[in-house]
């Protein structure tokens, strides 16, 4: 395993491979200092990339992008009160009202040393945890594996909305997506469902473009709709100052910022809670980590600590890898594209991953730590200057994202149907936002689909109806009815609490 | 009682789930397992969607998702119809650049939708327009058609006028 360890390392030390890692940080720092781009949106967008890079090279570009998005849209949430991602909305809370006070700097010195922390424990975790899920991820047969992506995606749906009727919703978007994935040929009996007699439907209908359709769609209306740069105003002034101050506060703070990222991993373990819920949980905890009425209060107005708890919560990038390797069950949307990379490269994501491909496993690991590094570093140097990047023009960026989402779709397969398929998509992703549909169920069923179906089939054809009565299975269906009530638990709860 | 659009999207896919388990019916086992299953929960839970939507009374908390979250006309400072304009001004875009595409092919259509939308869409000078083309352009070219050695179509137009005689 030490061995496969260091392979991991040189896999990754190649020029090649770390050419690719370098223009995957510098891509994922622009769209995580972006708001108006989201980080799986250009994951999607970036798919088309991969054809003709090794498993090694692909995911130095892949993940090496991934993982510094949540990093650098931590930026523009401590600088301009807009969070950079979805996922990075807790770190406005302190982060900007610093900003305000003048302490950007140190709001940023702290942000982003805590979030390489994070990082480097979140790859510390997964490491540690691969020999572990090894046996259990072997020990779980076709039928566990059903209820397992059923559980996932029951997580997924249920935690993606809120109000009564989330989950249903989730589940209706996850069943949706597991429509789409079965136009083209079946694989057991070769029989074409819902091709309507096109040669191009065979092959079921194209990741990348439905992802990147999908994605940037509603965004791109969205800033179209706004009709502004994506930032609009800023504040001016010495954005670097007291850098330094806050990388010591966040040593100072060592406990919180160890303790932080540790929730954040376990956030990223489990299926469909995302970066958002990790980053308002480390919060959570950070303020509860102050001793005094006084402490407390200092908490939303520019307390060093309200910053160092989200920016360590970044170790969910390495927790949410867990169960994307080794279950091949992706912990979020980001991970579902990831895991159409995976299959894009000829991988197929499970226990192979624990066996075959090890070193590429724990070459994750240092793709993870290798590529923050290079983040923190870069920031302390470029901040300033990739802070402009949030003015261009509405216009301009409309035009490049479109001009990407045209070509991204098409170079897929060469075949205009992509293009095709990827407007439809878009607009259905459109749709599913504007009438509160969840897109993360829909993707991640249109992902797995085909893996499930096989799973599904191999149960029902091995075992009969006796599969739903094997002891993990029913472990699982246990978890996954605690899945399905814990939004009405949650609901009652919160009443309650509304009540008193 | 109202329909709204979640309950049109709902509706939908009641059809969609309902066409599926029809077809399904036909094929081998092998093929119709899984269609079946997701077809049957697809539309119940659609219809108690459309159910709940149009004879249970109002939801006491709205139901929203944790999802990108589109700007309202409140948020941006317009009224609804600037936004259905807006909305619909950008898809006829996309529509155009798509029936360029289709028309002259990528090479001509990608710096063509540049010049026209940097200048007509976002308004901006020709000096701008030019410089982003051209940088958007040396992107397309040096990457798809040099580098990866894309192959494009060359547009209806072109294959047309080959038809016809008119060009070689």
């Amino acid at each position: 395993m030490f061995d496969a360890f260091i392979e991991g390392l040189f896999m990754i030390l190649q020029w090649k491979a770390l050419l690719y890692l370098c223009i995957g940080v510098v891509i994922g720092y622009a769209v995580g200092v972006l708001p108006g781009l989201g980080g799986g949106t250009t994951l999607a967008l970036m798919l088309p990339f991969i054809y003709k890079m090794t498993p090694g090279e692909a995911f130095c570009f892949l993940l090496g992008m991934h993982s510094v998005v949540q990093t650098a849209g931590d930026i523009t949430s401590i600088l301009f009160g807009i969070p950079g991602e979805g996922t990075t909305v807790a770190m406005i809370v302190d982060g900007y009202p610093m900003s305000r006070k003048g302490e950007a700097g140190r709001a940023l010195g702290a942000g982003l040393s805590a979030s390489l922390v994070g990082v480097i424990i979140g790859a510390v975790v997964l490491l540690f945890s691969i020999p572990i899920v090894r046996p259990l991820v072997l020990s779980l047969g076709s039928p566990e594996m059903v209820v397992v992506v059923i559980l996932g995606l029951t997580c997924i749906s249920g935690l993606s909305g809120e109000g009564k009727r989330a989950l249903m919703l989730g589940l209706l978007s996850a069943g949706f997506g597991f429509m789409c994935c079965m136009i083209g040929q079946e694989k057991q009996a070769g029989i074409l469902r819902f091709t309507f007699g096109q040669l191009y439907l065979w092959n079921g209908l194209p990741l990348t473009a439905v992802m990147v359709g999908f994605f940037a769609f509603p965004e791109i209306i969205d800033l179209a709709v706004r009709g502004t740069s994506i930032a609009g105003s800023l504040p001016k002034g010495d954005l670097t100052k007291g850098v330094w101050d806050g990388v010591k506060d966040t040593f100072r703070n060592l406990g919180l910022t160890v303790r932080c990222s540790l929730i954040g991993t376990g956030i990223g373990i489990l299926p469909g809670l995302g970066g958002g819920v990790a980053q308002w949980l480390a919060y959570a905890h950070a303020t509860q980590s102050a001793k005094t009425p006084e402490e407390r209060a200092r908490f939303g107005k520019g307390e060093v600590r309200g910053v160092i708890g989200p920016g360590a919560s970044t170790g969910k990038e390495g927790g949410a890898l867990i169960p994307t390797v080794a279950f091949g069950i992706p912990g979020s949307s980001a991970m579902a594209i990831l895991m159409g990379a995976f299959l894009i490269v000829g991988i197929v994501p499970g226990p192979d991953m624990l066996s075959k491909h090890l070193s590429l496993t724990f070459s994750f690991v240092w793709i993870l730590v290798i590529a923050n590094i290079l983040t923190v570093l870069g920031s302390f140097l470029f901040i300033s200057h990739m802070a402009k990047l949030t003015l261009v023009r509405g216009g301009i960026m409309i035009a490049f994202i479109l001009f990407l989402c045209f070509i991204g779709s098409y170079a897929d397969s060469n075949h205009i149907g992509d293009v095709i398929v990827m407007l439809l998509a878009g607009w259905i992703g459109y749709l599913m936002v504007k009438f509160d549909f969840p897109r993360a169920p829909f993707i991640l069923a249109f992902v797995l689909g085909k893996q499930v179906e096989s799973y599904y089939f191999i149960s029902v054809t091995r075992y009969g109806a006796s599969w739903l009565y094997r002891p993990k299975v029913l472990f699982l269906f246990f978890l996954l009815l605690l899945a399905i009530l814990y939004p009405f638990v949650q609901d009652k709860l919160r009443f309650r609490k509304g009540g008193n | 009682m109202k329909i709204t659009g979640r309950s049109w999207m709902a509706l939908a896919l009641m059809a969609l789930s309902a066409g599926m388990f029809i077809n399904a019916l036909q094929w081998p086992r092998s093929a119709a397992l899984f269609p079946l299953t997701i077809a049957v929960f697809v539309f119940v839970l659609a219809a108690l969607e459309v159910f709940l939507a149009l004879f249970l009374k109002q939801e006491t908390k709205e139901t929203t998702t944790v999802d990108f979250k589109m700007v309202t006309a409140e948020e941006a400072n317009i009224d609804d119809a600037t936004v259905r304009k807006r909305i619909m001004l950008i898809s006829l875009w996309v529509f155009f650049f798509f029936m360029l595409i289709l028309l002259a092919g990528f090479p001509v259509a990608v710096p063509v939708f540049f010049v026209l939308f940097l200048r007509f869409y976002a308004k901006e000078g020709w000096p701008w327009t030019l410089v982003l083309t051209a940088v958007a352009w040396a992107f397309f070219y040096g990457l798809f058609v040099r580098l990866l050695n894309t192959p494009f179509d060359e547009g209806w137009i072109m294959v047309g006028l080959r038809a016809l005689g008119l060009i070689e």
